[in-house]
């Protein structure tokens, strides 16, 4: 089933149960793969990191930018800074990663953007004001993003995978909501292929189900 | 590049998968495509469809790729043909993994001009033809927690002219899909609304013709349109193991026009 061979992808996380999951997967699947976390919030920043001359010339077939917010908590109870601070790792990394990312993917003549964000955004959550507006923020700027790629027939394609609680360890079986994070990899996965080459603008839960009445 | 009918067959394994594709004996169509792929995937398929020459076809066409299938004659608009092909099914393998209600037909007769029988004609074979899919595989699936892939369309996610009949059918089996992902979730039987774009099929050659559909792709983003392996590598990943918590949710196959 390996489908990534010669393929060259970059996840953008801290090292994390769901980002060596994905790691995994990947690596599984043929390809290329590294981690790399850029803490800081500038351009400069992510421009030596991903467009160097370096990493342009290994070239760059696949994104993978894990961009789950945390919640913030009670709207009263959080304060402009933290709700700020939020926005400000997950929503505004998210762009950074989008501006350079598909710069260094349009240089290797083309590939898969894949942001990882939270499914808070589409129902609302108590608690989570700040998760719902950054995820459900980065919701429609990947929609724009893959709009933006697909009009300058780049071969870029911009897809995102709006997950549930990720649970890790074995389990026999998952609540609605919960998923495993070999769940998200294998969704990864498919849309970093080639088979995907028609998807992009897709936003995918992947969230067993959570997200219905029940 | 479209992907190619090996390439979604390589996406995941279905080996020992027991499907039924209704739709499934066009000669470009998704049913068929979709079909091979998953046989290739290592599914068995049952072929299913109104003509039997056709239908003899596509199993040929399967058995010589070293798949294995089966004709079934079903026209989904008729409820005791999806109860005789389920019986067949319940007596060869007392089980199914994945349905895939395919089958469906398009209209775009501005309401002014469209006679009623148009508009119960599309809830027939787009409504309840998945419904009566959905009713007789329900017990076969509880006992393999199968899944269910009801081919929509981005029609049925948008209106417009002409979209009376047509896109409130496939508005209506969005909601049919909803609500069975929620009935499905106890028996863990998963339900998947799939939404392919603008895709070159043999219905699409016959409904609206080549000159049409060239004119379409000027307005999907990707600048072109699907061809059915692209339809067929989603369903054979979301049919796999790998989506095994993957429910209730809207897939688009759509060069970005959902996007927007």
């Amino acid at each position: 089933m390996a489908k990534l061979i010669g393929k060259t992808a970059l996840i953008l996380s801290t090292e994390t149960t769901l980002s060596r999951s994905v790691m995994d997967e990947i690596e599984k699947a043929g390809a290329d793969v590294a981690i790399l976390d850029v803490p800081e919030s500038s351009e400069v920043a992510w421009d030596r990191e991903l467009l160097s001359p370096g990493r342009t010339q290994a070239g760059m077939d696949v994104i993978i930018n894990m961009c789950i917010p945390d919640t913030g908590g009670a709207i009263g109870a959080v304060t402009l800074a933290d709700f700020r601070n939020i926005l400000k790792i997950s929503y505004v990394r998210t762009w950074l990663a989008l501006k350079y990312g598909i710069q260094a993917l349009r240089a290797s003549g083309g590939g898969s953007f894949i942001n990882i964000t939270s499914v808070a955004g589409r129902h609302g959550s108590a608690g989570a004001a700040a998760r719902c507006a950054a995820s459900h923020g980065i919701e429609l700027m990947t929609r724009s993003a893959a709009l933006e790629c697909a009009g300058k027939q780049d071969n870029v394609r911009v897809n995102a995978l709006l997950v549930g609680d990720v649970i890790s360890g074995y389990h026999d079986t998952y609540a609605p909501g919960h998923v495993s994070p070999k769940d998200v990899a294998s969704a990864v996965k498919h849309l970093a292929s080639d088979a995907a080459a028609y998807i992009t603008g897709l936003i995918m839960p992947v969230d067993n189900g959570g997200g219905l009445s029940s | 590049m479209n992907a190619t009918v090996s390439q979604a067959a390589s996406v995941a394994s279905l080996e020992g998968k027991i499907a039924l594709i209704t739709g499934a004996t066009s000669t470009f169509g998704i049913g068929r495509i979709s079909a091979r792929s998953m046989a290739m995937a290592g599914a068995y398929i049952f072929v299913t469809g109104r003509d039997p020459a056709k239908g003899a076809d596509v199993v040929a066409e399967i058995a010589a790729d070293g798949g294995k299938a089966a004709f079934l004659r079903l026209d989904v608009t008729i409820e005791e043909e999806w109860a005789q092909a389920m019986e067949v099914v319940r007596q060869k393998f007392g089980r199914l993994d994945i349905l895939v209600n395919n089958a469906g037909n398009t209209n775009s007769t501005p309401i002014e001009e469209m006679p009623l029988e148009t508009v119960w004609y599309m809830i027939h074979l787009n409504i309840e033809g998945a419904f009566l899919g959905q009713t007789y595989a329900w017990p076969l699936l509880k006992k393999s927690g199968g899944v269910i892939l009801d081919i929509n369309s981005g029609a049925g996610q948008r209106g417009a002219p002409g979209g009376t009949a047509y896109r409130s059918s496939k508005g209506g089996l969005l909601g049919l899909s909803r609500a069975a992902a929620v009935d499905g979730r106890r028996h863990g039987i998963r339900v998947i609304s799939v939404h392919p774009g603008l895709t070159w099929t043999s219905g699409m050659e016959r409904v609206r013709g080549r000159a049409h559909y060239d004119r379409d792709v000027l307005n999907v983003p990707l600048g072109r349109g699907a061809e059915s392996a692209d339809v067929a590598a989603a369903l054979v990943y979301l049919a796999s193991d790998d989506a095994q918590h993957i429910t209730g949710i809207e897939y688009n196959i759509d060069g970005g026009s959902s996007a927007r």
